[in-house]
């Protein structure tokens, strides 16, 4: 055992023993009638509970989905690599993503033991929808056109962002590396404005955040406008219509760590230098290294225009290739069948009640 | 005339929903308030909510014990988030007021509120990874499912929170 372990266990112990102790000192209220009383009538009739369904598309526009982190991250990934020159724009995709697209991710739990990954026996693979939210402003470094010179703006809904993997501290600082942009964050009404940027663009991305003008729209996420790009900046896209787009992932989980897929549609890739090309079931992928912690794999689906994002922590350059050489995708309805219960948990999956007093 | 409202229609099984409150409701509040910084208050107006929102719903929540999670934790997350906003503003009035719950005393209760005063410091993400590994003794997977994320950042959060409090534990 080496003396890391032991500070960790040791580390471990004395945080497990004093939240204990902090916790046996809360006060619990349990008045239990606090919560009865008030949604009886006068006179003690019972409440009766209507469900009123909400209309499916503004239940996925709305809803705070799983794992947003996933697909903000492969969605600013896939960003920073958009081919430049390109005159074809990047207003975001819009629009329900298809039942009967072979889209959907399904992995045999044989398939980690197979190639050395231990599977957590509690939950080693597990499917759910998340949302993805479109790009509503990006701009680039007037003379850059790497990856490191694109600033992105979100608009998202806000419990859509705490999730994000890359999320940094307020203040801005770097969390992982130096290739993670720097995030910052603007609550308006029920939504969050998120800039996204590279490292050295922290006083940039900060000013940008501020001198954004928000539109609020009545039900929907806000527009916003920009009345000049920053000095040494230009708009590459946007400001468009911010749109959110339900999406599978897929969530594994092994011995030495966890790893996270989703698809998302990319009508336009062009890998970088840092980008290793590599073939996945035969088709064109690109491998990044996750600075010695995992890996990064992109790769082309067959359903035109849609791409899968494995972000994989704890796993060999190998190891990654085949995880993802042992993804089949599938319909909605197979893809459904094999993970019942991705949403059931979700409160968001609820239709909201309405009480009426008979 | 009164009509009896239909069978789906029914009011909360009441003793039902008693039972699943008084085994929920200490753990849950208790949990809240540690994961917003151990304001007690805050914990039991969240989890209150909570179920305010679960026995409205009860009947049609086919488990509500994941769906009491789900619904605390992302309560604790808004009302974390709005709390940051305030300690940008007024960061002196978030820091307590000397002597109170401060790093000060000796032995074991010293070294709790040392410790304490870092967890309620870390970002929300962080001190919830936090609280559900070492207070819940929740697995990775376990956490990223509680919390609506991504297995793997579960992982990068708790080391930064566990260098943070390494560091003020020097």
């Amino acid at each position: 055992m080496t003396n890391d372990q032991i500070d960790d266990e040791a580390l471990a112990a004395r945080i497990t023993d004093a939240l204990h102790h902090r916790a046996a000192a809360v006060a619990v209220d349990d008045r239990l009638d606090s919560i009865t009383d008030g949604l009886f009538a006068p006179g003690g009739l019972a409440p009766v509970h209507a469900l009123v369904p909400s209309p499916p598309g503004r239940r996925a526009a709305s809803r705070l989905v799983f794992a947003a982190a996933a697909v903000l991250v492969a969605a600013a990934f896939s960003l920073a690599l958009w081919q430049r020159g390109s005159q074809q724009p990047l207003s975001p995709v819009s629009g329900p993503t298809p039942a009967d697209a072979r889209i959907y991710p399904i992995l045999d739990p044989a398939t980690l033991e197979g190639i050395g990954l231990t599977p957590d026996p509690q939950a080693a693979i597990q499917g759910t929808m998340s949302s993805t939210t479109g790009p509503a402003l990006v701009l680039r470094r007037v003379s850059g056109d790497g990856p490191g010179d694109v600033i992105t703006v979100w608009v998202a809904s806000s419990a859509d962002v705490d999730g994000v993997g890359v999320a940094v501290p307020p203040d801005g600082a770097d969390a992982i590396g130096s290739d993670h942009p720097v995030r910052y964050e603007r609550d308006v009404a029920d939504a969050t404005i998120v800039v996204d940027g590279p490292r050295d663009t922290g006083p940039t991305s900060e000013a940008l955040i501020a001198d954004l003008t928000v539109i609020p729209q009545d039900g929907e996420l806000p527009l916003i406008t920009l009345d000049a790009a920053p000095d040494g900046w230009e708009v590459l896209a946007g400001p468009s219509v911010p749109t959110v787009e339900v999406i599978p992932v897929l969530n594994l989980a092994y011995g030495t760590g966890t790893a996270s897929l989703n698809v998302t549609r990319q009508p336009s890739f062009v890998p970088q230098n840092e980008l290793t090309p590599v073939q996945v079931g035969g088709r064109a992928g690109y491998l990044s290294e996750l600075e010695g912690q995992g890996f990064t794999l992109t790769w082309a689906l067959a359903e035109e225009g849609w791409w899968a994002q494995m972000v994989g922590y704890g796993v060999s350059r190998d190891q990654a290739l085949a995880l993802a050489e042992g993804v089949t995708f599938t319909d909605k309805a197979v893809w459904s069948a094999r993970y019942p219960a991705s949403t059931a948990t979700d409160p968001g999956d609820l239709p909201p009640p309405t009480i009426a007093q008979p | 005339m009164a009509t009896a409202p239909p069978a789906e229609l029914a009011a909360p099984t009441s003793s039902t929903f008693e039972d699943f409150y008084r085994a929920e409701n200490p753990v849950q509040v208790r949990r809240a308030a540690l994961l917003l910084g151990g304001d007690e208050a805050a914990g039991n107006d969240v989890v209150h909510d909570a179920f305010l929102a679960l026995y409205q719903r009860w009947g049609t929540v086919a488990d509500p014990g994941p769906y009491l999670n789900r619904s605390v934790l992302n309560a604790c997350r808004d009302r974390a988030r709005r709390d940051r906003r305030w300690r940008d503003v007024v960061p002196r009035l978030a820091a307590g007021s000397p002597g109170e719950g401060g790093a000060g005393g000796s032995g074991a209760d010293g070294d709790h509120e040392i410790l304490w005063d870092v967890i309620g410091a870390l970002p929300f993400n962080q001190r919830a990874v936090v609280v559900l590994r070492f207070y819940e003794g929740r697995t990775e997977a376990e956490i990223a499912a509680a919390l609506g994320c991504k297995p793997g950042s579960v992982g990068p959060w708790l080391h930064r929170a566990l260098t943070t409090m390494r560091k003020a534990l020097r």
